[in-house]
């Protein structure tokens, strides 16, 4: 069947004499806690930041003297190699 | 205490001004929730993200609206986020029970809109009701839901929407011939539709 304008305006108006519903009582705590956890969550302190940037630079350090090192070792490992003939060309 | 007196302190990190806030603005934000989402716990999570949202932004709120105006926006944005949230997991549970065998269990838990909410006790008719303004077009429900269930006038509805009230005209108009649609299939057996009741 087809509902007319007339009982859709009733239904629709009806809405609003509807009880408004209560949330839990429990929900502004739960806010507060929420509340709690993000502000905490986001305060650094600006020593915190400099042990970062500081770790950070040792860590940078570190990794290019273990690059540079490595590519010694590998600049040195060719001569070796050659000299012991571990790789001998083909003879044809 | 004025609401922008009670914003500012709010701003101003005052303890207690967020709790008068929540006291005054409580039904509004979470019974336009539910009306979004038909689900209590998930009404009760908007609730907390658009007070969680006041708190972290009452420092920009400048007063170019309404304190009221301002909340049912930020309301509106949340429902509509967890709205879109729903209907993603939904289509990806979808997508993923094509590649898994069926075990019998949900990949995705459908809300339960038979829940208490506003409306639950007047039956049959208000469940069919509420579930039509549901697969309304986002803005289409969000007309009727501030209209209708929170009795906004159609300028104030449009303040929130950031529409004129002549597009929240038009909106209403879509949206009651949509919900006619809807509605004259739900109600097929029928003789005649009983209004809601109204205690």
């Amino acid at each position: 069947m087809n509902i007319d304008e007339h009982s859709l305006n009733t239904m629709l108006d009806a809405l609003r004499t509807l009880k408004p519903e209560e949330p839990s009582p429990f929900l502004f705590s739960r806010i507060e806690a929420r509340l709690r956890e993000g502000g905490t969550a986001r305060i650094v302190p600006a020593s915190g930041i400099r042990l970062a940037l500081i770790a950070f630079a040792l860590l940078c350090l570190v990794n290019a003297l273990i690059v540079s090192a490595d590519t010694e070792v590998k600049a040195a490992a060719v001569p070796i190699s050659r000299s012991l003939d571990a790789f001998p060309q083909p003879l044809y | 205490m004025s609401d922008t007196e009670l914003i500012r302190r709010v701003a101003a990190g005052e303890q207690g001004a967020l709790r008068l806030l929540y006291e005054e603005f409580r039904l509004q934000v979470y019974n336009v929730a539910h009306g979004y989402v038909q689900d209590r716990s998930d009404a009760e999570e908007i609730t907390q993200d658009v007070f969680l949202e006041i708190a972290r932004e009452a420092k920009r709120f400048r007063g170019a609206s309404a304190v009221g105006t301002w909340i049912y926006r930020i309301t509106v944005n949340k429902s509509l986020d967890k709205v879109r949230y729903r209907s993603r997991k939904k289509r990806f549970a979808q997508l993923v029970s094509l590649f898994r065998p069926t075990d019998g269990s949900l990949a995705y838990d459908p809300p339960d809109t038979s829940q208490k909410g506003p409306g639950a006790d007047q039956g049959e008719d208000a469940r069919l009701l509420f579930g039509a303004i549901g697969r309304l077009p986002e803005k289409q429900r969000s007309a009727v839901i501030l209209t209708f269930m929170e009795d906004l006038s159609q300028k104030e509805a449009a303040e929130v929407l950031g529409v004129s009230p002549k597009a929240v005209e038009s909106l209403l108009q879509r949206a009651k011939v949509n919900l006619r649609t809807m509605l004259s299939q739900e109600f097929p057996e029928r003789g005649n539709t009983r209004p809601l009741s109204s205690n």
